[in-house]
C-alpha cells in the first residue's frame, strides 16, 4: 500500500479504490466471522477458493465479517444477484457454482425459510434483515476485514481525510455534540461532551481508549464490529484523538476474542503503512498511535476506572468518580474512553453529516445532546426467539418489532410457548413484560421501565422461564464478577444470592421480599461504582413486574416457569402413545415401558434434565409444580 | 478556596479538600471505617456516605472521604437518605463481623439494627484495605494485599500465605478499625498473628532488649542504604 | 522443576515493562497452560514488582489458573444466551460424564472442565469449547459424541 502524505493524497488513493470496485463484479461472500467459523466456514472458504481456481473462474471469494445471523451459518451471499444461502456445506459448492452462479437457478434447500415455510431469495428480503437499518454494520458482509483496499473502496478513511484536510479539532467536537451521539457502551453519555471535557482538561499528554471488553455475557456486537471492520473503529479513534488532542490510544479487548485481536493488529499495521496512524499523520504534524491490551476475564474491567487500572497493570478495582477519566484517567492524565460501537459511528457522522444522523432516532438534540437518542443501536437478540443474532435498528423502534418481526416471534409457539419478558441491558439490566412491548427502545425510555440500554443485550424469555431463577442467575453472575471492594455491592450481592438460592429451592420466606428491596435500595444508592449500583436491577425489575412468581415460590412452591429443579416433577400423562422415544433418550433410565404402552417415570431416578419433555412428540409429558405435585403424585 | 453549601450553610473548603476533612473542620461528625489520614482514601467501606448535588443537578449519595469539594456543590451529611444508607451498610458489616465493639458502637450512635437480618458470618475483617494501604504507602513493604475478588475477596499475604516481605512493623495492627490484626511478642520472636508471620528479634547489644525483628533491620538497611552497624543497639541506648 | 526459559523470553519480549504485567502473565499461561508458582516468582524477580501485585492479579482475573490443567480443556459457556438455552444442563451432563466438577481435572489428566461467561458466539448457544474449538448448539444428548473426539489418543483416528 502506498503511503499518503497529505489529506489530498489520501483522498486520491480512496477514489482510486472506489473506482476500482465494480459493483457488478461476480463475487461470492462467505461469512468468516467467529460464529460461522464455529459452524465450519473456515474450510468452506478454502474449498470455494480451490474449486474456483480449479475451474479457472473469474470470481472473487471474499471472507467477510459477521452478518449477524450466525445461527444460520455458514452464510454465503452471491453478488451481484444478492442470492442468500445459509448452512452451506463443502459438498454444496459444486452445485452452487453449476446451478446458481452459472445459470441463476436457486437451490431450495440452502435458502432461508421462516416458520411458515415462506422462502426468501435475497439477504435483505429476509425478515431478520428487512427492518434493520445497517450503518455500523453496513460494510460487514461486503468486505474482507483483513483487506485495507476493501475498506478504502467503500469510502474508508474518507472521513479522516476530510477532518484533517478541512477542520479544526473544536469543530469536530461541536459536530459530534450536535449529532447527539451517545455512548453505546452502557451509560449513554453524550460522546461529544465527553470529548469536550477531555479536550478542555489540562494535561501535557492525553490518552484515548476504545473499550472492547464486552463483558455482557450474551452480547457480541463489539466483537463482530472489530472482527468484521477493524479499520472503521480505528478511523473513529484517530478522528477522536485529533478532536481531543490525544497522542496515544489503547484498545482493551477481551482475551476470549482472538480473531478480533488478530484483525485489529493487522489493521493497525496497515493503517501505519497508509500513513493514517503513527507519527505526523498525513503530513499534518498530528501524531497518534494505538496499542492493544488484552483483558483477563473480568466483567468489572469494562467499567472505565477498572479498565484503566487494568491497563496500568493493577487489579481491576474501580475508584470513585469524580474525578472522571476525562480529567484524570490513565496514568492520571486526561483520558477519553468510548465503546467500540461509539467509535464506529464517528466516520459516518463526518461523511454523511449531522443532519443525516439526527434524522434517525428519537427526541430533539438541537439544544442538548441529552434531548434524545440518535442513530442506530446494535442489539444482540438471543433467547427464545426464532431468529437470533445481531440486529442493528434505528433508535426508537418498538420492542415488539424487534422481537416479533426481526426476531420472528417466540420459538416453539406452535407448541404453546408464549412471550413472557425481554431482558435488556446485560446482567444489570431489567426484565420488561409484554405490557410495554410497544414502548420505543432508546436510552431514556428503557431507563424509565427500570431497565437500561446497557451494551445492547436483549434476551427474550418465554413462559417456560422462571423470573426468580433469572434474577438468581444474574445475581450469582454479578456476585462473582463484583470486584468486592465496597460493602453494599459485595455484601449486598452475597445476601441477595443467599436469599434467591433459597427461594428457588422452595425455602423462601415472606419477609424475604422486603429484605430484597432494602438491599436493592442500599446497593443502588451507596455502591462505589455502577456495577454495584445497577446490580439490583434484575431483582427489582422482576419484583416489580413479576412479583406473583416470587410469592408463588414462597407460598406453595409453585414455579410458574417450571424451571426450578427442586420445585418441579416430570410426569407422563395419559396422552402417552408408548412410542418409547423418551425412555431411549433419558440419560438415567428413569423411564420404563413397553412399546405402545403407557410409560412410567421413576421419580427417584429422574434428574430433571428435561430431555424427555423435549423429545416427546405427543405432549404427553407434563411438568408439575406447587400443589399439583401432591395432587398428582401424592408426594 | 472553594465555596460550597454544607448542611444548608455556605462554607469555604481548601483547594483539593475532601468533604470529610471539611466537615470535620466544621465540627460535623461523619462516621468512618476505612479512612486514615496517613493514606489515600479509597471509599471502600461506605460508612462516610453523604448526599450531594452539583449545580442543582440530581442528588447522589457518595463517600465523603473521596469527594473533593468543587464550586457549586451542595452537601448534606445528615439527611434521612444518608442515615438510611449508613444503617444498611452497618447491618451488612455486622452480619459479616458479628459482635465487633467498633461496629456496635457505630450502630448505637446511629440507631441502626443491632441484630442483622442475615445469617452471621464468622469473619473478623471488613476488607476495608487500610492494612494493605498502610503497608504499601507508609511502610513501603507491600507485604499484604487483596486476593480473589467479589464475595471471595480476602486480604493477606500473597496467595493468602505468610507474607515474606512483612517486616513485622505493626503498622497494620495499629490502623485496623476492627482491631483484628494481633501482634504477639516475646524475647525471641514477634508474630503478626493474622498474617501468620513470625520473625526472630534482634537484641540490643547494650541493654539486651529485643527491639526490632532481624528481617526489619535487613530491609531498612536495604531501603535506606544504612551503615552495617547502625542497628546494633536500640534507639534508647543510642541516645 | 519448571523450565523457566519460556518465561524469560516472554519478559524480554516486553522489554521488562512493568505495566505489561497482565500481558506477560497471559502469555505465560498460554505456554504452560496455567501459572506455575515458579514462573510467577520469576516475574516478581525480573520485573522488580511485589509478590502481592502478582498474586493479586493472578487471583483477580478468572482466566488465570493456578493449578495445572488437563491435556484437553473443556470450556462450557455459561453466558446469558447459553444459559437460557440450557447451558446448566450441558454442564451437569459433562460433569456427570467426567466425574469431576467445574474447575477440576480428571484423575487421568486428560480433561479439565471450566466455565466461561460468553465467548461471543452467542447465537450458537449452548456452546462448548474444547481446546479452543467451538461446538455450538450442543444438546445434552450430544455431549458424549463431542467428548469422544478428544478421548481418542492422538494418531488413532
Ligand atoms: C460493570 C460495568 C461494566 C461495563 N462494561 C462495559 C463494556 O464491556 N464495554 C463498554 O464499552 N462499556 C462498559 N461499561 C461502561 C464503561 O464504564 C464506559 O462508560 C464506556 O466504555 C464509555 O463508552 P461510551 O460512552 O462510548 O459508551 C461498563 C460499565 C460498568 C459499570
Ligand atoms: S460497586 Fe461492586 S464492583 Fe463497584 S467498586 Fe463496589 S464492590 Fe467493586
Ligand atoms: S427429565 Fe431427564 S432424567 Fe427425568 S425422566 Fe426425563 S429424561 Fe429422564
Ligand atoms: S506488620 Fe507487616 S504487613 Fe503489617 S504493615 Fe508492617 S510490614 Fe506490612
Ligand atoms: S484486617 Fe483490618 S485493616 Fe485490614 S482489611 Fe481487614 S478490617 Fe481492614
Ligand atoms: S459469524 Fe457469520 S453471521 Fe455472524
Ligand atoms: S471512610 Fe469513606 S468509604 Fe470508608
Ligand atoms: S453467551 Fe455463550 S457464547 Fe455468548
Amino acid at each position: 500500500m502506498e503511503k499518503a502524505t497529505t489529506p489530498q493524497a489520501l483522498l486520491q488513493i480512496i477514489e482510486k479504490h472506489e473506482k476500482a470496485r465494480d459493483p457488478n463484479a461476480v463475487r461470492i461472500s462467505v461469512c468468516g466471522g467467529t460464529g460461522c467459523k464455529a459452524s465450519g466456514a473456515g474450510p468452506l472458504i478454502e474449498a470455494f477458493r480451490k474449486e474456483i481456481a480449479d475451474r479457472k473462474l473469474d470470481v472473487e471469494v471474499i471472507s467477510t465479517g459477521c452478518h449477524g445471523f450466525c445461527e444460520r451459518g455458514p452464510l454465503v451471499v452471491l453478488h451481484p444477484s444478492g442470492v442468500f444461502y445459509q448452512k452451506v456445506k463443502i459438498k454444496d459448492i459444486p452445485e452452487i457454482l453449476d446451478k446458481t452462479l452459472a445459470k441463476g437457478e436457486l437451490i431450495a434447500r440452502l435458502q432461508y425459510r421462516d416458520e411458515n415455510r415462506t422462502v426468501y431469495v435475497k439477504e435483505k428480503e429476509v425478515p431478520f434483515y428487512k427492518d434493520q437499518e445497517r450503518i455500523v454494520f453496513a460494510m460487514n458482509g461486503h468486505i474482507d476485514p483483513t483487506r485495507l483496499d476493501h475498506y478504502l473502496s467503500m469510502q474508508g478513511y474518507r472521513a479522516l481525510a476530510t477532518v484533517l484536510g478541512k477542520h479544526q479539532p473544536g469543530e469536530i467536537v461541536e459536530m459530534v455534540i450536535k449529532s447527539g451521539l451517545r455512548g453505546r457502551g452502557g451509560g449513554g453519555f453524550p460522546t461529544g461532551l465527553k470529548w469536550k471535557f477531555t479536550r478542555e482538561a489540562e494535561g501535557d499528554k492525553k490518552y484515548l481508549i476504545c473499550n472492547a471488553d464486552e463483558g455482557d455475557p450474551g452480547a457480541f456486537m463489539d466483537r463482530s464490529v472489530l472482527e468484521g471492520n477493524p479499520h472503521l473503529v480505528l478511523e473513529g479513534m484517530i478522528i477522536g484523538a485529533f478532536a481531543v488532542g490525544a497522542s496515544e490510544g489503547y484498545v482493551y479487548v477481551r482475551n476470549e476474542y482472538p480473531m478480533a485481536i488478530e484483525h485489529l493488529q493487522l489493521a493497525i499495521t496497515q493503517a501505519r503503512e497508509l500513513g493514517v496512524l503513527g507519527q505526523n499523520i498525513l503530513g499534518t504534524g498530528f501524531s497518534f498511535d494505538v496499542k492493544i491490551n488484552r483483558g483477563g476475564g473480568a466483567f468489572v474491567c469494562g467499567e472505565e476506572t477498572a479498565l484503566i487500572a487494568s491497563i496500568e497493570g493493577r487489579r481491576g478495582m474501580p475508584r470513585t468518580r469524580p474525578p472522571f477519566p476525562a480529567k484524570k484517567g490513565l496514568w492520571g492524565k486526561p483520558t477519553d474512553i468510548n465503546n467500540v460501537e461509539t467509535w464506529a459511528n464517528v466516520p459516518y457522522i463526518i461523511n454523511r453529516g449531522v443532519d443525516w444522523f439526527t434524522s434517525i432516532g428519537t427526541g430533539d438534540v438541537s439544544k442538548s445532546p441529552f434531548g434524545g437518542s440518535k442513530g442506530t443501536k446494535i442489539f444482540s437478540l438471543v433467547g427464545k426467539v426464532n431468529n437470533t443474532g445481531l440486529v442493528e435498528v434505528p433508535m426508537g423502534i418498538p420492542l415488539r418489532k424487534i422481537v416479533f418481526d426481526i426476531g420472528g416471534g417466540i420459538k416453539n409457539s406452535k407448541k404453546g410457548r408464549t412471550f413472557k419478558a425481554v431482558q435488556t441491558g446485560g446482567p444489570s439490566g431489567g426484565c420488561i413484560p409484554d405490557a410495554y412491548l410497544d414502548h420505543p427502545v432508546d436510552f431514556d425510555e428503557l431507563s424509565k421501565l427500570g431497565s437500561m440500554m446497557g451494551s445492547g443485550g436483549m434476551i427474550v424469555m418465554d413462559d417456560h422461564t422462571c423470573m426468580v431463577e433469572v434474577a438468581r442467575y444474574f445475581v450469582d453472575f454479578l456476585k462473582e464478577e463484583s470486584c468486592g471492594k465496597c460493602t453494599p455491592c459485595r455484601e449486598g450481592l452475597r445476601r441477595m444470592s443467599e436469599i434467591l438460592n433459597r427461594m428457588v429451592r422452595g425455602q423462601g420466606k415472606t419477609e424475604d421480599l422486603a429484605v430484597l428491596e432494602d438491599l436493592g435500595a442500599v446497593m443502588k444508592d451507596a455502591s462505589l461504582c455502577q456495577l454495584g449500583s445497577t446490580a439490583a436491577n434484575p431483582v427489582l425489575s422482576t419484583l416489580k413486574y413479576f412479583r406473583s412468581e416470587y410469592e408463588h415460590h414462597i407460598a406453595t412452591g409453585l414455579c410458574d416457569g417450571r424451571q426450578c429443579i427442586d420445585l418441579i416433577r416430570y410426569h407422563i400423562t395419559d396422552a402417552c402413545t408408548g412410542c418409547t422415544i423418551c425412555a431411549k433418550k433419558c440419560p438415567t433410565q428413569a423411564i420404563t415401558g413397553e412399546n405402545k404402552q403407557l410409560h412410567k417415570l421413576e421419580q427417584s431416578k429422574c434428574v430433571r434434565c428435561g430431555v424427555c419433555y423435549d423429545a416427546c412428540n405427543f405432549n404427553a409429558i407434563s411438568i408439575l409444580s406447587g400443589t399439583e405435585i401432591r395432587e398428582k403424585l401424592g408426594e | 478556596m472553594v465555596e460550597i453549601t454544607l448542611n444548608g450553610k455556605k462554607v469555604e473548603a481548601r483547594d483539593g479538600e475532601t468533604i470529610l476533612d471539611l466537615a470535620t473542620r466544621e465540627g460535623i461528625h461523619i462516621p468512618t471505617l476505612c479512612h486514615h489520614p496517613a493514606v489515600e482514601p479509597t471509599g471502600a467501606c461506605r460508612m462516610c456516605l453523604v448526599e450531594f448535588s452539583m449545580n442543582n443537578g440530581p442528588k447522589k449519595i457518595t463517600s465523603s472521604c473521596t469527594l473533593v469539594a468543587e464550586p457549586g456543590m451542595v452537601v448534606e451529611t445528615d439527611s434521612e437518605r444518608v442515615h438510611k444508607n449508613r444503617k444498611s451498610v452497618l447491618e451488612l458489616l455486622m452480619a459479616r463481623v458479628p459482635g465487633n465493639p467498633e461496629l456496635e458502637k457505630l450502630a448505637k450512635e446511629s440507631d441502626a439494627r443491632l441484630a442483622p437480618r442475615f445469617p452471621e458470618m464468622k469473619e473478623d475483617c471488613i476488607l476495608c484495605g487500610l492494612c494493605a494501604r498502610v503497608c504499601e504507602e507508609v511502610v513501603g513493604a507491600k507485604a499484604i494485599f487483596f486476593t480473589n475478588r467479589g464475595t471471595e475477596l480476602d486480604v493477606g499475604g500473597p496467595f493468602l500465605e505468610s507474607p515474606e516481605d512483612c517486616i513485622g512493623c505493626g503498622a497494620c495492627v495499629y490502623v485496623c478499625p476492627m482491631d483484628c490484626i494481633k501482634m504477639e511478642q516475646n524475647a525471641e520472636t514477634r508474630k503478626i498473628v493474622k498474617w501468620d508471620r513470625e520473625l526472630p528479634m534482634r537484641k540490643c547489644e547494650v541493654c539486651g532488649y529485643p527491639f526490632m525483628p532481624n528481617f526489619q533491620v535487613l530491609r531498612f538497611k536495604k531501603w535506606a542504604d544504612m551503615p552495617g552497624d547502625y542497628f546494633k543497639i536500640c534507639a534508647d541506648c543510642r541516645k | 522443576m519448571v523450565d523457566l526459559t519460556a518465561v524469560d523470553k516472554i519478559i524480554e519480549g516486553y522489554h521488562g515493562d512493568k505495566t505489561a504485567i497482565l500481558a506477560i502473565l497471559q502469555d505465560i499461561q498460554a505456554v504452560y497452560n496455567y501459572l506455575p508458582r515458579e514462573a510467577m516468582m520469576r516475574v516478581v524477580e525480573k520485573l522488580q514488582v511485589s509478590t502481592t501485585q502478582v498474586s493479586s492479579l493472578a487471583t483477580f482475573f478468572h482466566a488465570f489458573s493456578l493449578k495445572p490443567r488437563g491435556k484437553n480443556i473443556v470450556t462450557v459457556c455459561m453466558g446469558t444466551a447459553c444459559h437460557v438455552r440450557g447451558a446448566p444442563r450441558v454442564l451437569d451432563e459433562i460433569e456427570r460424564q467426567m466425574g469431576v466438577k467445574n474447575q477440576e481435572t480428571t484423575p487421568d489428566g486428560l480433561f479439565t472442565v471450566e466455565t466461561v461467561n460468553c465467548v461471543g458466539a452467542c447465537a450458537l448457544g449452548p456452546l462448548v469449547m474444547v481446546n479452543g474449538n467451538y461446538h455450538g448448539n450442543i444438546a445434552t444428548s450430544e455431549v458424549t459424541e463431542v467428548l469422544d473426539q478428544y478421548r481418542k489418543p492422538a494418531g488413532q483416528a
